[in-house]
């Protein structure tokens, strides 16, 4: 018998020969940027997939067509796989030079050593108090700054017109209160009709902002403490649930999507999200207007949603030069009023002038908003304090499965827990 | 033939000593044979399965990160798990998942096979379209069925709801949303598992079935004592393959609710995922992921006794 | 009662039930694809403004060109069709060894390897996408086809199936080639392989399935866009906050239709199949 010939000698033959003819042939060995010939070259990884790509992809181009030190080299991928795959490509020294990822996420990669401050960014060009303050305290960390804004945008309130005409209602509300009362006066849930649209997950806070506004919050401002469970926390959440039971202003359970879906489709009146929405909305052929989010005894805050760019830690100095160049260049001027224009995202500098964004109404809209604040921001537990705390306290609350102020209480004890 | 229902012992050699050395040679040479035919699949399977498996075993005895070496602490991770009311209930959930969803794919998987293993008008039409939940994306396909059960605007509702049949807040309800998500799943895999079940009907030679109805046997006896007995190797495999994919549900409840709400959907994949890349706490994930297999095996080995003994060979 | 059709086969009550059974779970079969299939073929607009019902209110073909344009499809369906077809026709030879040896050979320890082999099949690939990213990156294969395909040349579900397939296999032929003094590896080639083959196609099929519709692999691999495959390039349309789901599913349906042939092809077989399996 030939043994020597048996077909699992010739495959093992074949496969140690593929491994030996492909062991030296791998690209992904160098590193991750290069300097060649005076031109730097930084890779920049993001998630801005959908139709925000286009836009991020002309301006990059624009940056690397602009001048010939620096070049940009850029990965777009799915936000849940940037998110997987980040650390440990940096831990294999594959990391990109430059990456956005939501702000939340930033203490929790500055403990692991993944980025370095970028504090000498704002002695550039660029100067710190012309950008979103709530970007900038979002990324701050240990006293230092992290990140310089990429997208930033505050949450606004879409409220459609001919729903609130059709039921006499005056809109768009300007107070907690009335918009309270609208939401009762748009709803009839035998005709399927809600005033108001709140999800729970998977969306920018909405119960952030309705428990800001009568002083409470999940985390207190100095970070230190929960607030959960304090009385104006527990009294702006009951409010709002009792009427998402009676008289049912809003379905229970919502995701990000089903909201937009929901108003979408003309079925509730009321929205607060970000910009992105809107384009999709006047396709659907909806009379639908832009407002800032009511104000509530306390205060009248939006949630800011912000992802920055933070630089690897082990960026070089040409690499970080190049980075610094690269993002002055997008938040110049003229590369904000285009991405503005585009996206629908406000300006991340104010001093554009709102004028230049008229073909956008959606961006001048959303750049007039400028109380925002960054959710659960500058804090390492943030995602575990949404995801295993907050959020299924508040689905169990609208849900009816305990009393509010106890689930609220007890929440609040595991979130002091997660902030130590 | 031989009797096909006899299993044969294995390792003839031990029968007469008079023969044993040329028959030690022979079972020598086979043995090599047989090594030389395992050799490359067992070495892609130990370079990239295997050894991250025991590393993945290595992290679950440390408090390590997603990235960066952790401490040894020993059984820790583990002993930290019947206390942890999320594991608990990832546990419980999946256990549900798994008991619900696996007789009910494979007898229905059994079923379209065997409808569809006979001469029938349109069978290639049914088999593409059964096996066709099994050929697009799951993460897509979960896509399509949260909008079409969406209680407010989905079709679903809205067709059930002129029937008479109301579906509550859908996969936005505690006590419905794990039902709807198991008949996700149930709607994926029954179309692979059939499409095995046919090929393993395939391999069952059509006189015995002729011989069988000769002798006067009808349809169900001909079923329970040709078609299930020699079915059983195929039988065994579908059933431990059914078992492991439930226990590691995950795309349709990331996709549709996001494991509520409340947790109420969060499988144990789910929670291993959670920890490992959203809380970075790959000690507790691997040492979940481990309970998880040694669960699986468990079961696994029971229904591998189960069909061994019942097991055919020529 | 109905006619008797001219091959004398009669309706019976229970061929009709069986029909009109079958009929109802082909429509739960395909619900989701239909759609998928409406999502397609409507604006965007549309399917906002009236997501209930399947039937588009407007149609274009809009979404479908729109694919083209705005991902190199193109490109990504040819890296697709090279990934997961390597793997499909690497793992179909690999997997039978393996599966013929555990099925027709005894040896020491060979209780344990098919253990071995059905527990890899347990953890989740979760757990171990992290450690098999470090060995590919010790091993230099980071962003290259073979960092792509080897780790998925052989896999334990191809191995367990095609052993389980090898055992209801009769020896009588087997035992003949042996007596002839036939070497092993003919036996396997020209004996086994060829009565296994619908074993073989459906792993064949399956493989190429899943690593056809595998979305996390190739992007853990491979940061370079010209190695992208289908499933990174549909998820390109799916956005963080808010998606283009008529893009995203005609992106779905364009990349679903090759699998769908692929399955008719594999599928005919089976239908040759019955002529051909038995004792010859």
């Amino acid at each position: 018998m030939n043994v020597q010939r048996s077909a699992g000698g010739v495959a093992a033959v074949a496969l140690g020969l593929m491994l030996a003819a492909c062991s030296g042939g791998g690209d992904g060995d160098a590193d991750s940027s290069a300097t060649d010939g005076g031109v730097t070259t930084i890779t920049f990884w993001n998630s801005y997939t959908a139709s925000d790509r286009p836009a991020v992809e002309e301006l990059v181009r624009r940056f690397n067509e602009s001048q010939d030190q620096y070049v940009v080299d850029m990965t777009i991928q799915p936000n849940d796989v940037l998110t997987d795959t980040l650390l440990p490509a940096y831990q294999a020294g594959k990391g990109p030079t430059i990456v956005t990822i939501d702000a939340s996420l930033v203490p929790s990669y500055v403990e692991q050593g993944v980025f370095q401050p970028v504090d000498d960014f704002y002695d550039g060009a660029v100067s710190a108090d012309l950008l979103p303050k709530a970007s900038l305290d979002a990324t701050t960390y240990d006293g230092k700054q992290y990140g310089v804004p990429f997208g930033a945008t505050p949450t606004m309130l879409y409220w459609n017109k001919t729903l609130f005409a059709d039921a006499g209602v005056d809109g768009p509300p300007t107070t907690m209160d009335e918009m309270a009362e609208a939401a009762v006066a748009l709803t009839d849930t035998a005709q399927g009709q809600y005033g108001i649209a709140i999800p729970d997950r998977e969306a920018p806070s909405v119960w952030a902002v309705l428990m800001w506004a009568e002083g409470g919050g999940v985390v207190s401002e100095d970070r230190s403490r929960s607030v959960f469970g304090a009385p104006e926390s527990i009294e702006a959440v009951r409010t709002w649930s009792d009427l998402m039971r009676d008289p049912g202003i809003s379905p229970v359970g919502l995701n990000g999507v089903d909201a937009d879906t929901l108003f979408g489709a003309g079925k509730a009146a009321m929205l607060i999200n970000g910009p992105w929405v809107s384009a999709g909305f006047d396709d659907a052929g909806l009379d639908y207007g832009i407002a800032p989010v009511p104000a509530g005894s306390a205060t009248q805050t939006a949630v800011a949603i912000s992802t920055n760019v933070h630089l690897s830690a082990d960026a070089t100095d040409a690499e970080k030069e190049a980075a610094y160049a690269f993002l002055e260049f997008w938040n110049s001027v003229e590369s904000q009023t285009y991405w503005a224009v585009e996206t629908g995202y406000p300006p991340n500098r104010s001093d554009v002038d709102p004028a230049t964004l008229a073909d956008n109404p959606t961006a001048q809209a959303f750049a007039a908003e400028t109380n925002s604040r960054f959710y659960l921001g500058g804090l390492r537990n943030a995602s575990q304090i949404d995801t295993d705390v907050v959020i299924p306290t508040i689905q169990r609350i609208t849900n009816g499965q305990g009393d509010v102020a106890e689930l609220m209480t007890e929440a609040s004890d595991q979130i002091d827990a997660l902030l130590d | 033939m031989t009797a096909p229902t006899e299993e044969i012992a294995a390792g003839g050699a031990r029968a007469v000593p008079a023969r044993l050395p040329r028959r030690a040679r022979l079972e020598r040479r086979r043995a090599r044979t047989a090594a030389l035919f395992l050799a490359p699949a067992l070495l892609v399977l130990v370079v990239f399965v295997l050894w991250p498996m025991v590393n993945a075993a290595w992290l679950s005895f440390t408090d390590a990160g997603l990235i960066g070496g952790g401490e040894f602490v020993g059984l820790e991770n583990y002993t930290a798990l019947p206390r942890d009311d999320r594991f608990t209930n990832a546990l419980g959930n999946t256990v549900l998942y798994t008991v619900v969803t696996t007789p009910l794919s494979v007898l229905l998987a059994l079923a379209a096979a065997l409808a569809l293993n006979r001469r029938l008008r349109g069978r290639g039409f049914f088999r593409a379209t059964f096996f066709l939940p099994f050929v697009a994306s799951l993460s897509i396909t979960a896509i399509a069925w949260a909008f079409l059960f969406d209680p407010l605007v989905g079709a679903l509702p809205a067709w059930l709801g002129r029937l008479g049949l109301e579906l509550g807040n859908g996969v936005r309800d505690p006590e419905l949303a794990i039902w709807i998500v198991m008949f996700v799943g149930i709607w994926r895999n029954v179309g692979f598992f059939m499409v095995m079940f046919l090929a393993g009907l395939q391999s069952i030679p059509r006189e015995l079935q002729e011989a069988a109805t000769l002798d006067g046997a009808g349809a169900w006896g001909r079923f329970r004592h040709v078609t299930l007995p020699l079915l059983s190797n195929t039988t065994m495999f579908v059933a431990i393959i059914a078992v492991i994919f439930s226990f590691q549900a995950f795309d349709q409840m990331y996709v549709m609710t996001a494991g509520g709400p409340f947790f109420r959907t969060e499988t144990l994949v789910m929670l291993i995922y959670n920890r490992g890349f959203d809380n970075y706490d790959m000690g507790s994930a691997t040492a979940i992921s481990w309970v998880l297999v040694v669960l699986v095996l468990v079961v696994s080995l029971a229904q591998l006794g189960y069909f061994r003994r019942r097991e055919v060979r020529y | 009662m109905g006619a008797v059709p001219a091959a004398g086969r009669t309706w019976s009550a229970g061929r009709v039930v069986l029909v009109v059974v079958l009929c109802a779970a082909a429509f739960v079969a395909l619900l989701p694809f239909l759609w998928m299939l409406s999502a397609s073929l409507r604006p965007r607009g549309d399917l906002i403004a009236h997501p209930t019902s399947l039937w588009p209110g407007a149609f274009t073909w809009q979404n479908y060109a729109n694919v083209w344009t705005q991902i190199p499809f193109g490109r990504q369906l040819v890296n697709t069709v090279v990934f997961a077809g390597t793997v499909a026709v690497v793992s179909v030879v690999l997997d039978s060894m393996a599966g013929y040896a555990l099925a027709r050979f005894t040896f020491p320890g060979q209780t344990v390897v098919l253990v071995l082999v059905i527990t890899t099949l347990m953890l989740p690939p979760q757990v171990t996408l992290v450690p098999v990213y470090n060995v590919l990156v010790d091993l230099g294969w980071v962003n290259t086809f073979h960092g792509l395909i080897v780790p998925r040349a052989a896999d334990a579900f191809g191995i367990f199936f095609m052993r389980q397939f090898f055992l209801s296999l009769p020896r009588d032929l087997e035992d003949a080639a042996r007596i002839d003094g036939a070497g092993e590896a003919r036996i396997f080639a020209r004996v086994m392989l060829p009565l296994a083959w619908p074993g073989a196609l459906t792993i064949g099929l399956f493989n190429l399935l899943n690593n056809w519709n595998d979305l996390l692999w190739p992007l853990v691999v491979t940061t370079d866009t010209t190695m992208r495959t289908l499933p990174a390039g549909l998820a390109l349309f799916k956005g963080e906050h808010v998606s283009d789901y008529g893009l995203l599913m005609a992106g779905a349906v364009l990349a679903l239709l090759p699998m769908l042939v692929a399955f008719f092809a594999v599928q005919r077989r089976f239908i040759e199949g019955i002529a051909t399996t038995g004792l010859k």
